[in-house]
């Protein structure tokens, strides 16, 4: 028996033991984290497997639920707890290659912000909800200024304060629903939700809808996306698009389907999605700088998986899970090469990086990566692709799926034209290191196995038809 | 059964015997009327009969490679499979068993290996002519598929066997077809690669062109080809428009028929080849752009006005022969 | 058999030959090879042992053995066994990473022939096109995107064919397609955007530009994707019309004598493919892209008997199908065979190869015989069943369009061996040594079905027959040596006793005199020759041509592409400028989002 708030507790625990730690070796802080995480993605792996039947409601504090502050732990959080913390740990290996000082500060933020996804994706309760938001929120603030440089300082900049206006209406809604219905316990919302005065309700839903939308990097409240990816350290760039990114998404996931069951607002987060994967690839199309560039396609992504719980339907919504797991993998993996690759050419323009990627060690992840992203089998993307682009149809959206189709293939055209330069016959080949390459090829097996054989996720999967009639 | 084929091969190898030594001796007489209309004396008919004989006994016979060698075998057995596949004189022969489009590709064969044999002999000359004559037959197909087709969709066969048949129990193809007929005979000029349309072979320019390198038994056998070549190219003309030449029935006239049908037919094909040799004798000649222009425009508008006139008929008047 | 038997044969050990042979460094195309070689064998004993499986791994696919699938298969097999081996000798770069992809592609392949439900289908496609895309990344970036782009294209036509399926049925299997619920109005959605995806695999007009920048890849490859993959276009088109919607749905749209008003228009689309496919090969200086406009055209005749959907035109594309995949890998293994020895691509720098590398010389002018239609070849038959299926319902535009294109086929057709194996030999290439043994074994595999089908043309269109009425269609009419439409018909048997006969009777007068042989610079100048002169007319050798053709060729397809993306691109760049940088503007998103979805919530509640 696992308990889900290990999973928190652990990171927490080593996160403040990391100074400690630190004030004797800066060497094996690094160590620590990859050993949290690492220990962190077992026990969450091993909760996965506890939850596969039915979901855990894990009480904090000894107050029974709606009064206590409880844990909720279906299997679509579990499996997402899973990958995020399977990712960061992989990224953690990663994180070897960070040199700038301070190595302590860097990793406590980074175990916060590992605790703080995870919070988010495991907790039934509203205000705690908020809490890990929080969390993750200002321990990015700070990494995402780690660098120390003008674009990491201009990034943070705006993703502060793009960042707490959108906390700000979390906590508008969370008051709004507090004084109507006096619970914050997700199940006990969505029971009472009918009782609310519709126009409190609509604006309490907005509220949040906002606020988490700023996290799931939903158009047009992710703006800050780019210059943060931009300006963040590599790892941490990686550990965006796969952390908080997700946590936001199933916060969002958890707001439209288990609390408010808002199903006529449904098309219109269509539309949202569809927006947003319209903006992030078309601009991603005219970006020359390569982080910036997997930044709008990270939106774009977003987009999509938005889209997919818009539609609603349970392949839908199956895809939309489906999707972030591959996202997860998929972007880590390429934010990866791409450190590797500005390393390597000393420069963030793509066209300074001719030929980089021939050694197989990092071309053969990093085509996976994208081919994944591209949505192409046996890659993980595929499935969740497919299954968003079925759901779409089958709920009758053909001209909306039709513009999402051509926007796919403006990202093919740039992942395309990106891949193109970094095979091109060019400069010298430079070989990674162990601790570039041991990450990159760890995520490229991950996809490849999720892709060739879907059996475990879509079992996992399979329950979403609970979660979008407002289970856990 | 076996005795049945045996008279079967022979009467088919006679035929084709005839046929090359009327190609032979229309190549006399063509000499001889262009002479005749240049006001000169001309060369004897039989000239081209002594021409082959001696060529094909010379002693010494030059080659330069292995592939050089596909020109007269290609061509030569080439021709005479494509004339066994057409109807002569209303002898069937072997069109019985394969149709106008196998006879079609057929043509292809001599052709093909006659350019093989000249692109091989290395000579600059034979290449740029073997291109001129490629160019010419994309000129003069195009009419000359059009034409086809307008029969083919009258007639509604593509057997020429079938086509010989119903030409005499319909009409022939000149009296139902007129325009397509004239597209026909414009198009036959350039196959037969008389002037105006003797670019590939325009001695003048580039040394007889495919045939510049060819000498001894070479020669020789191309200029056998070149006789099968005349008789094929009219005959495909009389067998499609002027009913191959068939007057008597066979089934009724028997073997009497036959021989009528021949001596019609051997007129028939005089006449179309007597037309071209005219046109031959008192034409310059065009550049290979002015003939290709000119076959894809006035011949190619004659055979589709034909092909509409053949659409109309068959399909929206419904005549059926 | 069961279905782990049959995925385990035809999908699994593809893929752990894929694996495997990553590490083959060098022997690598050996044991993609053997891999290919073990899945033909089982294609040989499994004839005749057809059935429905479905396999689970998470989705279910549903695989099915039969003759059609079986009849593609055997010609994917084929080629590909012929291009690894061909591969064996060819010292490519990286081997491994060569044979790992074309062993993917062959799964890719093979997991669209077997599927039966549009999420294998598609899974399998997408496999398949990737796999191609990397194979002409190891050559060119630029081609690679250009493919990419155009397989990306193509796979999300088929996505939105396979969506509207699934709006209705809510099924991804092929047969419940059928089920009636899908009105007719929206068949025509589907089957157009089916046959548009398939279509780009075929290089159809005019989502056939990425075709002659693909087919510049390393040979043995192309090969493969030339006479293999783009197949599975005709088999995607061939199911997609006369399986899963079936003829009556297409009868439906209403009949142009007997033929669809949803075929008949990309049977003319096909014929118009054709003409201008060959069109441009004459045109061609450049060996590879010669014959990928080629392939283009020779496809067209493919999609004209597909579009015309009488059992005579789709005995005949699926026979010409058959032969292209044969005599255009031939080609382009023997213009393999070429570059490996002379290092060359351009057709006007070689000359005289013929007389160096004859058996070379030999296959690849048949399999040129093939492409021609010469009748020597079974590439005749296919053309023949294809004409005459237009000739026999007198279609007037599309059958002139076939027969000139044929007549433009002996132009580029001659191109090549004039160019290539016939006039002057280079100085350069006095060396030249012949092809190395596994190539040419690599070719003569591949004339051999040319020729056998060609005396024997009853084998195939048995196979071809059993394609037909398997899947519901009316029989042709053929015996074992002969073949009929209604207005005419040929015996082969007799075309070659009596060609046989009378090329003796050419060989009897032949044989009567010696010959001597002459080299042809003592003849040419008299004994005086200069040391080197090229005696080679292949330099811009159709130019009259091209000069009569100039006013047409400056339309093409391919700057209109470029002008379509240069257009959107620059609206990308405009769209950015909503990305200001500045966190005032991107507070103030904020605010107006909120409004919107504040209104658009009141509004919906």
């Amino acid at each position: 028996m696992i308990r889900p708030v290990l999973l928190i507790a652990f990171p927490l625990f080593f996160a403040f033991l990391s100074p400690i730690i630190g004030l004797w070796s800066k060497k094996w802080v690094r160590y620590l984290i990859i050993f949290a995480t690492a220990l962190n993605a077992t026990l969450a792996g091993l909760l996965l497997l506890e939850v596969f039947q039915h979901p855990v409601f894990d009480i904090i504090g000894g107050f029974q639920p709606p009064l206590g502050i409880v844990l909720m732990v279906g299997p679509l959080g579990a499996i997402i707890a899973f990958i995020i913390n399977l990712v960061a740990f992989i990224i953690s290996i990663y994180n070897l290659k960070v040199e700038k000082e301070p190595i302590v500060r860097y990793s406590m933020l980074y175990l916060l912000l590992v605790m703080g996804s995870t919070g988010m994706v495991l907790t039934g309760d509203l205000f705690n909800l908020f809490v890990f938001l929080e969390v993750t929120s200002i321990a990015s603030y700070s990494l995402a200024a780690y660098n120390k440089d003008k674009k990491g300082f201009l990034g943070a900049m705006k993703y502060v304060i793009i960042g707490s206006i959108g906390s700000t209406f979390v906590l508008l809604g969370i008051t709004l629903i507090y004084s109507e219905l006096r619970t914050l316990n997700m199940l006990d919302i969505a029971a009472r939700i009918g009782t609310m005065d519709p126009y409190v309700k609509i604006i309490a839903f907005t509220s949040l809808f906002l606020g988490f939308g700023v996290e799931a990097e939903m158009f047009p409240l992710n703006t800050w996306v780019p210059d943060v990816y931009d300006g963040a350290p590599n790892p941490i760039s990686a550990a965006f698009a796969s952390l908080p990114a997700k946590a936001g998404i199933f916060a969002l996931a958890r707001v439209i389907f288990t609390m408010f069951s808002f199903t006529n607002f449904l098309w219109f987060v269509v539309i949202m999605g569809l927006l947003t994967v319209f903006f992030g690839e078309l601009i991603a199309y005219t970006q020359k700088n390569l982080k910036r560039m997997l930044a709008y396609s990270s939106i774009g992504q977003m987009g999509m998986i938005i889209m997919g719980l818009g539609i609603g339907t349970t392949l839908a919504v199956e895809g939309a899970f489906y999707q972030m797991i591959a996202h997860a993998l998929g972007k880590a993996l390429l934010f990866i090469a791409a450190g590797f690759l500005i390393y390597a050419a000393k420069s963030d323009k793509i066209e300074d990086m001719k030929g980089m990627a021939r050694n197989p060690l990092v071309g053969i992840p990093l085509l996976i990566g994208a081919l994944s992203i591209m949505g192409m089998p046996p890659f993980a993307g595929f499935y969740g692709k497919f299954f968003i682009l079925m759901g779409g149809f089958s709920e009758g959206y053909y001209a909306i799926i039709a513009l999402f189709l051509a926007a796919s293939i403006v990202e093919v055209a740039y992942y395309a034209r990106f891949i193109k330069i970094v095979f091109e016959k060019g400069n010298r080949v430079i070989r990674p290191d162990a601790a570039t390459y041991i990450p990159l090829i760890l995520l490229a097996i991950l996809i490849v196995l999720i892709g060739v054989y879907p059996k475990p996720i879509l079992a996992v999967l399979q329950h979403v038809s609970a979660f979008i009639t407002g289970g856990a | 059964m076996i005795v049945d084929w045996l008279i079967q091969a022979g009467l088919v190898a006679l035929y084709l015997f005839l046929a090359v030594v009327i190609g032979l001796l229309f190549m006399g007489i063509a000499r001889k009327v262009t002479a005749r209309v240049q006001n000169r004396v001309g060369p004897p008919v039989y000239q081209n009969f002594l021409d082959v004989g001696k060529l094909l006994a010379k002693k010494t016979n030059i080659k330069h490679n292995w592939i050089f060698d596909f020109a007269p075998l290609f061509a030569l057995a080439g021709v005479l499979l494509a004339l066994a596949y057409l109807p002569m004189g209303g002898y069937k022969m072997l069109s019985g068993e394969g149709d106008l489009i196998l006879l079609l590709y057929i043509m292809a064969i001599p052709a093909l290996g006659f350019a093989l044999g000249a692109g091989a002999s290395a000579n600059p000359n034979a290449g740029v002519g073997v291109m001129r004559a490629l160019m010419l037959m994309l000129s003069y197909e195009m009419p000359f598929l059009l034409v086809l087709l307008a029969l083919m969709i009258f007639y509604n066969t593509a057997s020429l066997s079938t086509l010989l048949e119903k030409q005499m129990s319909f009409a022939w193809g000149i009296v139902a077809l007129p325009i397509s007929a004239l597209a026909a005979d414009l198009a036959l000029q350039g196959m037969m690669m008389e002037k105006p349309f003797d670019i590939p072979i325009a001695p003048h320019e580039i040394a007889s062109g495919p045939l510049v390198e060819f000498g001894g038994k070479y020669l020789g056998m191309l200029m056998l080809y070149s006789a099968g070549s005349i008789v094929l190219e009219t005959t495909l003309f009389v067998d499609l428009f002027l009913g191959g030449g068939v007057v008597l029935n066979p089934a009724h006239y028997g073997i009497i028929a036959y021989v009528v049908n021949y001596l019609v037919w051997f007129v028939f094909i005089f006449i179309v080849w007597m037309i071209a040799v005219l046109i031959n004798a008192v034409f310059p000649r065009f550049r290979i752009e002015q003939a290709f222009k000119f076959y894809w425009k006035w011949p190619t508008v004659i055979a589709i006005l034909g092909l509409i006139q053949a659409y109309i008929m068959s399909v929206f008047m419904g005549v059926v022969p | 058999m069961d279905a782990l038997t049959l995925f385990g044969i035809f999908i699994l050990l593809p893929l752990v030959g894929a694996l495997l042979s990553y590490f083959g460094r060098k022997y690598a195309p050996i044991i993609a090879l053997i891999f290919v070689a073990i899945t033909g064998i089982f294609l040989y004993v499994w004839y005749g042992n057809f059935g429905s499986y479905t396999v689970d791994i998470g989705v279910k696919l549903n695989l099915t053995f039969d003759i059609t699938t079986w009849f593609f298969m055997l010609m994917i097999n084929t080629v590909i066994f012929s291009s690894l081996l061909f591969a064996v000798s060819a010292d490519l770069k990286n081997a491994g990473g060569f044979s790992t992809l074309m062993l993917l592609g062959f799964t890719g392949a093979n997991g669209v022939l077997l599927s039966r439900d549009f999420l294998s289908l598609y899974l399998f496609w997408e496999l398949m096109s990737w796999s191609v895309y990397v194979l002409i990344l190891r050559t060119s970036g630029e081609y690679a995107r250009r493919y990419l782009l155009f397989g990306v294209l193509s796979a999300y036509f088929i996505i939105m064919g396979i969506g509207i399926i699934y709006y209705y049925t809510g099924s991804f299997l092929y047969e419940d397609a059928l089920s009636g619920v899908i009105p007719y109005y929206a068949w025509a959605w589907i089957l157009v955007f089916l046959i548009l995806g398939f279509g780009v695999k075929m290089a159809i007009i005019p989502l056939h530009v990425w075709a002659p920048y693909a087919y510049s890849s390393e040979q043995p490859f192309v090969s493969f994707l030339s006479g293999g993959l783009s197949k599975l276009g005709t088999f995607g088109i061939y199911m997609s019309m006369y399986s899963i919607a079936g003829v009556g749905i297409l009868d439906s749209f209403g009949t142009f004598r007997g033929v669809s008003l949803l075929g008949y228009p990309f049977a003319l689309l096909g014929a118009i493919t054709a003409f201008v496919g060959t069109i441009l090969a004459i045109f061609q200086d450049d060996i590879r892209k010669l014959l990928a406009y080629s392939s283009i055209g020779q496809l067209g005749y493919v999609m004209v008997g597909l579009g015309l959907g009488t059992s005579l035109a789709l005995g005949g594309a699926l026979f010409h199908a058959f032969n292209h995949a044969f005599f255009k890998s031939l080609l382009f293994l023997g213009a393999g065979a070429v570059i490996y020895r002379t290092g060359k691509y351009k057709i006007s720098e070689m000359g005289g190869l013929g007389y160096r590398m004859p058996f070379t010389f030999l296959f690849v002018l048949f399999a040129i015989f093939g492409l021609a239609g010469i009748p020597l070849t079974s590439g005749f038959i296919s053309k023949w069943m294809l004409y005459e299926a237009a000739i026999e319902k007198k279609f007037v535009i599309i059958a002139p369009l076939m027969l000139i294109a044929s007549v433009g086929a002996f132009l580029y057709s001659y191109r090549i061996l004039y160019g290539i194996f016939l006039g002057g030999l280079k100085e350069e290439h006095k060396k030249v040594k012949e092809a190395p043994a596994p190539m040419l074994a690599a070719m003569f595999i591949l004339m051999l079905p040319l020729l056998i089908f060609s005396i024997v043309p009853g084998w195939i269109l048995g196979w071809i027959n059993d394609v037909l009425t398997n899947t519901g269609l009316k029989p042709i009419d053929y015996t074992q040596f002969t073949y009929y439409s209604s207005i005419g018909g040929a015996n082969m048997a007799t075309f070659w006793i009596a060609f046989m006969v009378l090329f003796f009777v050419a060989v009897a007068i032949f044989i009567m005199k010696r010959a001597r042989v002459v080299n042809q610079y003592d003849n040419y100048f008299a004994g005086e020759a200069p040391s080197s002169v090229a005696l080679h007319a292949a330099h811009n050798y159709y130019k009259p041509l091209k000069d009569t053709w100039a006013p047409m060729l400056k339309y093409s397809v391919d700057r209109a592409y470029e002008k379509f993306s240069k257009f959107f691109v620059d609206g990308f760049y405009e769209i950015k400028k909503i990305y200001t940088g500045n966190p005032q503007d991107y507070a103030a998103y904020l605010g107006i989002a909120f409004l919107i979805f504040l209104i658009i919530g009141w509004w919906l509640l």
